[in-house]
C-alpha cells in the first residue's frame, strides 16, 4: 500500500506539468452563428466588425487568462443579447446539429461507459443512445448505474489520498458490476469517458488510470468530460427541461449557469467556498455522521429546527459568499456546544439557559444559504428571460431547496426541474451520457491527453452537441 | 388660509394645518401642553423651523405611517409629527428644537382628526394673528441658519434643501 | 406574470392608482399621478414607487430584514448623493420600509421611441451633436459617484435617464439597488467595467467613441485628484484582462 501511496505522490507533479503542456484551453472558434449576428443587427444597421476585431485580437494571445477574458465578453455580449430579444426566445436561427455523422454503418446504437470519481463518489454508468437526436421520443437509455461513496467518521473530512485509494481499491469491481448490470458486452462499448475535471487531483487521477487502461485492454477511444457539463446534460437529459437555467451546487461548485451560443456561461458563482462544502464543513463542527451524506443529515436536523437565527446574508450581484456565514455559524455552535452563556444569541441572558438548539443552527444555515442561492438563480432568470430553473449537483437533492426554488418559480409562473440523488450525486451515468454526446460529434482523445484537471471551469468547454 | 388635507393613503385622518403670527401666550400654551390639558391636543410647531409645506406634510406623512404601522414612538399622533421633523431619534431634543418654546412668535399648528366622526377642535387656545399657509408666508418666517443646522445640511438652492430634509425625515432612526 | 404582486403592491398604496411599468428580479416599478402627501397642482406630474415585493421562498424574518434593510440602502444611498456636486440623482419622496416601498421623483420624459433614457436617446440617431458631451457628463458624474466613496452596481444605459436642462440635455443616475458604499479601487474599476460592457453590447456600433467620451468625462470628474483616478485606471485595465471572473478550483 505504502509503495501506491508513494507512486501517487511521485505522480503529481508531473501531471502539474503535463497540465502545462496540454491544458490549455480549447483553440478559438468564432460562436458568431446567426443568432448572434442577429441581435446585433437588430441593435444597429451598421456593420457588427467592432466586436469581431476585439475578439479575435484577444483570441490570437494563448495567454491563459485572455481566453477567460474571452469568455466573459461573448458571456456578457450573449447576456444582453439575450436580454434584449424581445420575443422571450434565445434560439435565434435553429440550425439542427448533425449527431450522426460519424456513425458506424448499420449500427443503431451508440452505447458508452463512464468513469466519475472527482470526489469521494466513485461512479461507473452505462449509457445507450439511438441514432438520431434526443427529444422526448427518442431519449437515453440508462443501462446501468453504480456507485460507492467513501465515508469518513463524524468530524472528519475526506483527503485526496485516502479518497484516491477508496476509489482505486473499487474501480474495478464497479466497472465489473456495471457491465454485468447493464447486461453488456465490451464489444458493444464504443467509447470510455472519464471525468477530466474540475475535482481533487488524487482520485482524478485514480480513475482517470483506470480509463486508460481500460481503453487499452479494449481498444476503446477515451472521452474527458467536464463534470459540470455531465451533471447540466443528464440533468437536462433526465428532466427534459429544454433550456433552462441551471445552478449547479456540490460540494466543491456553486454556479449559475446558462447556455448561450454553444457554451454554458456562469452568470453568478461563488467567490469563496462551494455550498456543499460550507454544508460538509458545518457538519463536520457538529461531529455529525458522514453516512449517507454529512448535508443529508443537516437537512434531517433542519427539519426540526424552527427559530430562524440571523446570519450575515452576502449576495454580491449575481455572485455570493459563504464563508463569513460558515465562521460565524461555526463559532456559535461553539460556543454552544463550550456553554458559553456571554453569547447573547444562543443563551438566554436571564436564566442562562440555551434558546437555540443545533437542530435551529442548521435550520439557519439552510435558509440562509438556500435564499441566496434561490436570489441568484432568479436574477439569472431575469437576465435571460427564462422560467425554467434545473438544479443539479448532490445539493440539488436537498428537498428545502427545492421547495424554496418552486415557490420562487412559480412567483414567475415557470417551471423547476430536478432530479433525484440517482443523478443529482455525483455518478458515472452524466459522465457516459455528456461523453457520447461529445464522441458522437466527433471527438476523440489521444492517449497523450487524455489527462485530468482540478480546474477545468464550465465555459471552457464548446458545447458542439447544441445549436 | 388654513389647509384642510386628506393623504390619500391614510383616509380615515383628516389634517388641519394653520399658521399664526404675532402669537403672544407661547409659555402658557407650553404648560399646559406639558400638563397634559386636552384643550391643547394639537402639534405645536415653531415655525422658525419649517422652511416649506412639503416639510411639513412629510413629517405628517411619517407620523400617519408609523401609527398607522404601530411604530409610534411617543405619547400622541401630535406629538409625533414633531417628532417626525426631526433628523434624529432623541425625542426630548425633537421637540425642544422643533416643538413651541417659551418666546415663540410664530407658530405652526396642526391638528389631525378622525374623518368620521368630524370632532370639532378650538383654537382659541392660541393667541395670534393667523396667516396663510403658502410656501411663501413659510419662507418669511424660516430662519435658514437654523434650519440647516437642524438638519446639518448646506444647500444654497431652497427647493433642494426641502427635498433633502424631505429625505432626513423619511429615512430618520431607519 | 405575477399578478398578485401587483396586487400586493396595490394593498400597501391604498388609493393610489399606480401602473407597472417594469419587472426586475427585485423590484417593481410603477407610476403614479398621484403624490402621496402634496397636493397634485402640476397636471400629468408623475411620481415613481418602487416595491420590492416580499418573496415567498424566504424565511419570513429573513425576508423582513432583507426588504427592509434594501429599501434603507437604497434611500440612503441616494439621500448622500442629492445635492451633491455634479451629481443628479432622484428626490426621495417618501418612504415605507417595512413594506418595502420607495417614492421617488420622476425623471426624464417621453422621446420619439420611448423614454429619455440614455439607451433610447443613444439610440435615436448614429450621431447627434450632443452625444459626446453628454457621454462625457456621465463619465464626470460617475468620477464623483466614486470619489464620494460610492458604487452603482449595475451602470448600463438605461440607468442613466436624461432630463431637459432648458434646451439642453442633462443625465440624472437612476437604480441604485445594487449600490453600495465602497472606496476600494477594485469595486470602482468594476463598476466601469460592467458600464463598458453595457456599453459595448447595447450600441456596438459606436461603443469605442462613446466609451472614450466616457472616459475622458471620467478622468476630467476627478479634478485634481488625478493619482486617485490612475490608481482605478489601472486596475480598471486589470480587470478588462482578466474579465469579472475569476478562475476556480473545482
Amino acid at each position: 500500500m505504502s509503495s501506491t501511496r508513494h507512486q501517487d505522490t511521485k505522480e503529481l507533479p508531473s501531471y502539474e506539468e503535463a497540465l502545462q503542456e496540454h491544458e490549455r484551453p480549447p483553440p478559438y472558434t468564432p460562436p458568431l452563428t446567426g443568432s448572434i449576428m442577429a441581435s446585433i443587427t437588430r441593435l444597429s444597421r451598421d456593420d457588427p466588425d467592432p466586436i469581431y476585431e476585439d475578439l479575435n485580437n484577444v483570441v490570437d494571445s494563448t495567454d491563459f487568462a485572455d481566453v477567460d477574458h474571452y469568455n466573459y465578453d461573448v458571456l456578457s455580449n450573449a447576456v444582453r443579447d439575450v436580454s434584449l430579444d424581445t420575443d422571450g426566445s434565445s434560439k435565434g436561427i435553429v440550425t439542427m446539429v448533425n449527431l450522426d455523422q460519424y456513425a458506424k454503418p448499420g449500427k443503431h446504437t451508440y452505447t458508452a461507459i463512464g468513469l466519475e470519481g472527482s470526489a469521494n463518489k466513485l461512479g461507473v454508468g452505462i449509457i445507450r443512445h439511438n441514432l438520431g437526436p434526443l427529444s422526448q421520443e427518442n431519449r437515453a437509455q440508462v443501462l446501468s448505474n453504480v456507485r460507492d461513496t467513501y465515508i469518513t467518521p463524524p468530524g472528519e473530512g475526506f483527503l485526496p489520498r485516502d479518497t484516491a485509494r477508496h476509489h482505486r481499491n473499487w474501480v474495478v469491481r464497479l466497472i465489473k458490476r456495471s457491465m454485468e448490470e447493464a447486461g453488456v458486452s465490451r464489444e458493444e462499448l464504443d467509447c470510455i469517458c472519464f471525468t477530466k475535471g474540475p475535482g481533487m487531483g488524487a482520485p482524478l487521477q485514480s480513475v482517470v488510470i483506470a480509463a486508460r487502461a481500460l481503453s487499452q485492454l479494449w481498444d476503446l477511444p477515451l472521452i474527458g468530460v467536464n463534470h459540470c457539463i455531465g451533471h447540466i446534460e443528464m440533468g437536462r437529459e433526465i428532466t427534459g427541461a429544454d433550456n433552462p437555467v441551471v445552478l449547479y451546487v456540490s460540494g466543491g461548485n456553486t454556479q449559475v449557469i446558462a447556455y448561450s451560443n454553444q457554451r454554458y456561461r456562469i452568470f453568478g458563482e461563488t467567490l469563496d467556498i462551494a455550498i456543499g462544502n460550507c454544508l460538509d464543513r458545518f457538519a463536520r463542527t457538529l461531529k455529525i455522521p458522514n453516512y449517507p451524506s454529512p448535508g443529508y443529515n443537516i437537512e434531517q436536523l433542519a427539519k426540526k429546527g424552527s427559530n430562524y437565527i440571523e446570519l450575515p446574508y452576502t449576495v454580491k450581484g449575481m455572485d455570493l459568499s459563504m464563508s463569513g456565514i460558515l465562521a460565524y455559524i461555526d463559532q456559535l455552535a461553539n460556543d454552544l456546544f463550550k456553554g458559553n452563556t456571554s453569547n447573547k444569541v444562543i443563551f438566554n441572558q436571564e436564566t442562562k439557559e440555551a434558546q437555540i438548539t443545533v437542530e435551529d443552527l442548521c435550520f439557519s444555515l439552510q435558509e440562509t444559504l438556500f435564499a441566496m442561492l434561490v436570489e441568484i438563480t432568479e436574477r439569472a432568470m431575469a437576465h435571460v428571460n427564462t422560467n425554467q430553473v434545473l438544479i443539479v449537483g448532490g445539493v440539488g437533492c436537498n428537498e428545502r431547496l427545492q421547495k424554496m426554488m418552486e415557490d420562487m418559480v412559480l412567483d414567475r409562473k415557470g417551471s423547476i426541474y430536478a432530479t433525484d440523488e440517482r443523478f443529482c450525486i455525483d455518478n458515472g451515468i452524466m459522465i457516459a451520457h455528456a461523453g457520447l454526446l461529445e464522441f458522437r460529434m466527433g471527438k476523440r482523445f489521444e492517449l497523450k491527453d487524455t489527462v485530468c484537471t482540478q480546474k477545468f471551469r464550465t465555459d471552457e468547454v464548446l458545447v458542439s452537441w447544441r445549436d | 388660509m388654513s389647509i384642510k388635507t386628506v393623504l390619500p393613503q391614510f383616509p380615515q385622518f383628516t389634517v388641519h394645518l394653520f399658521k399664526f403670527k404675532n402669537v403672544t401666550n407661547s409659555k402658557e400654551i407650553k404648560q399646559n401642553l406639558i400638563k397634559g390639558d386636552k384643550r391643547y391636543d394639537f402639534s405645536f410647531i415653531n415655525a422658525q423651523t419649517v422652511l416649506s409645506e412639503e416639510q411639513l406634510l412629510s413629517a405628517v406623512y411619517r407620523a400617519l405611517l408609523d401609527h398607522t404601522q404601530d411604530k409610534i414612538r411617543t405619547k400622541t399622533i401630535h406629538s409625533e409629527v414633531i417628532f417626525s421633523l426631526s433628523p434624529t431619534q432623541n425625542i426630548m431634543d425633537a421637540l425642544r428644537r422643533f416643538g413651541i418654546q417659551d418666546d415663540s412668535t410664530d407658530l405652526i399648528v396642526i391638528k389631525i382628526v378622525d374623518s368620521n366622526s368630524q370632532e370639532e377642535f378650538d383654537l382659541s387656545v392660541v393667541e395670534g394673528e393667523e396667516v396663510d399657509i403658502t410656501d411663501e408666508d413659510l419662507k418669511s418666517s424660516a430662519i435658514l441658519k437654523t434650519i440647516k443646522k437642524n438638519y446639518k445640511l448646506k444647500s444654497e438652492d431652497l427647493t433642494v434643501l426641502s427635498h433633502q430634509i424631505v429625505a432626513a425625515i423619511q429615512l430618520r432612526g431607519l | 406574470m405575477s399578478d398578485h404582486l401587483v396586487e400586493l403592491a396595490k394593498s400597501h398604496l391604498t388609493n393610489i392608482p399606480v401602473s407597472l411599468i417594469s419587472q426586475g428580479a427585485e423590484s417593481l416599478i410603477f407610476t403614479t399621478t398621484t403624490h402621496p402627501y402634496m397636493e397634485t397642482s402640476d397636471e400629468g406630474q408623475q411620481y415613481i414607487v418602487k416595491f420590492r415585493p416580499p418573496k415567498k421562498y424566504r424565511h419570513p424574518q429573513l425576508d423582513a430584514q432583507l426588504t427592509k434593510r434594501r429599501t434603507l440602502a437604497e434611500a440612503r444611498l441616494l439621500q448622500r448623493l442629492y445635492g451633491a456636486d455634479g451629481i443628479s440623482v432622484p428626490s426621495i419622496i417618501a418612504v415605507d420600509a417595512r413594506n418595502g416601498i420607495l417614492w421617488l421623483e420622476y425623471i426624464g420624459q417621453q422621446i420619439e421611441n420611448g423614454v429619455s433614457s440614455l439607451k433610447n436617446y443613444l439610440w435615436l440617431e448614429d450621431s447627434k451633436a450632443d452625444y459626446e458631451s453628454l457621454l462625457r457628463a456621465v463619465g464626470d458624474m460617475i468620477a464623483r459617484l466614486h470619489q464620494m466613496g460610492i458604487v452603482h452596481g449595475d451602470l448600463t444605459t438605461s440607468n442613466v435617464m436624461l432630463q431637459k436642462h432648458g434646451s439642453q440635455w442633462a443625465p440624472c443616475l437612476i437604480d441604485f439597488g445594487l449600490g453600495f458604499t465602497s472606496d476600494l479601487v477594485e469595486d470602482k474599476a468594476v463598476d466601469l467595467y460592467v458600464l463598458e460592457r453595457a456599453i459595448l453590447s447595447t450600441h456596438p456600433v459606436h461603443s469605442d467613441n462613446y466609451n472614450s467620451w466616457l472616459m475622458e468625462g471620467y478622468k476630467k470628474g476627478y479634478g485634481k485628484d488625478q493619482g486617485k483616478f490612475k490608481q482605478v485606471m489601472k486596475r480598471y485595465e486589470d480587470v478588462r484582462m482578466r474579465g469579472r471572473k475569476r478562475s476556480m478550483l473545482g
